[in-house]
């Protein structure tokens, strides 16, 4: 392969890139041909050495920032015209469906914190009723012992069962925490998916 | 080698390589391929992103009625070599204990 070959190649498999990025690497491996040439190497060693043109394009195409690249290629693939009228006639269904299924994701994430909401005001309700009990219950001891030691027995069932459901919300929340960061994650890797993966270093 | 280790590993010699003299493509190579393996098409990657982080500027120079692209290197370059040696007394410290290590499997 001769050095105009190699490098009219080079520029076809690189052809989805923006043109003074592919004019730049034109450049680039037309000035080491040249510099090993120069240096004594025949041509066409030289570029044997070069390696294949499709792994040159690849770690190319690879290494430039997604931006420039998934611009240049969305020109490329331009969307059909049946598909775009499509989309745009099919937009009063397809907004509004969206629109409701984003609206009943919502609401099932605001009810399952309204539950956490409802377990720790329980808890608060239980608390302070048992805390009141507990104080005012002796009060009665003098009037009819019976009756305040049925409260007393009330009170510290519910002091009690304070205690239990504060545990138990607590995880229940942090639960939701979590889930919410599975969630976060899960839209981030949803997204990131689409523009591709990219392996920039730091 | 570990690809990302390689990669940083070629960042510092192809900076070194342009440290005491501006350089360009091919001497670059030719300079460092003793000491670490790198191909053309490894090291024009890898000057796109010295340059995009400014470690290195390019300019051209005319030599033999064509051009040459010559990559000098920048103080945050400098900086880099200098990060490098004090992040990898570290390693080599770690380094020297897996070795010794080793050597006591070995006896």
């Amino acid at each position: 392969m001769t050095k105009h070959e190699f490098l009219n190649r080079l520029r076809t498999a690189l052809s989805a890139l923006p043109q003074d990025e592919v004019q730049k690497t034109i450049d680039y491996y037309a000035e080491i041909i040249d510099d090993a040439v120069e240096d004594g190497c025949e041509e066409p060693i030289v570029i044997a050495n070069l390696g294949s043109i499709d792994s040159i394009a690849e770690k190319i195409i690879h290494d430039t920032p997604i931006q420039e690249f998934t611009l240049e290629n969305i020109k490329q693939h331009n969307w059909n015209t049946t598909a775009v009228l499509l989309l745009i006639l099919g937009s009063p269904v397809w907004i509004a469906l969206l629109l409701a299924a984003t609206a009943v994701v919502f609401s099932l994430y605001v009810s399952v914190w309204a539950i956490a909401f409802s377990l720790f005001a329980t808890t608060a309700a239980l608390a302070l009723s048992g805390v009141i009990l507990l104080i005012t219950s002796p009060f009665l001891l003098s009037v009819a012992v019976p009756k305040a030691m049925l409260l007393l027995g009330i009170a510290l069932v519910s002091v009690g069962a304070a205690i239990f459901l504060f545990y138990l919300s607590v995880y229940y929340a942090k639960q939701l925490v979590r889930l919410t960061g599975f969630i976060r994650q899960k839209i981030r890797h949803f997204f990131l998916k689409q523009g591709g993966a990219s392996d920039e270093i730091q | 080698m570990d690809v990302q280790l390689k990669r940083g590993l070629l960042e510092i010699c192809i900076l070194t390589a342009i440290k005491q003299e501006d350089s360009y493509g091919y001497k670059i190579i030719k300079d460092i391929s003793p000491y670490i393996a790198i191909s053309e098409s490894t090291l024009y990657p890898i000057l796109k992103r010295l340059e995009s982080s400014g470690c290195i500027t390019v300019y051209t120079v005319e030599h033999n009625s064509r051009l040459r692209k010559y990559y000098r290197i920048t103080a945050t370059g400098k900086e880099k070599i200098l990060d490098f040696l004090e992040d990898w007394k570290d390693v080599m410290k770690a380094y020297d204990f897996i070795k010794e290590d080793a050597h006591h499997d070995e006896a």
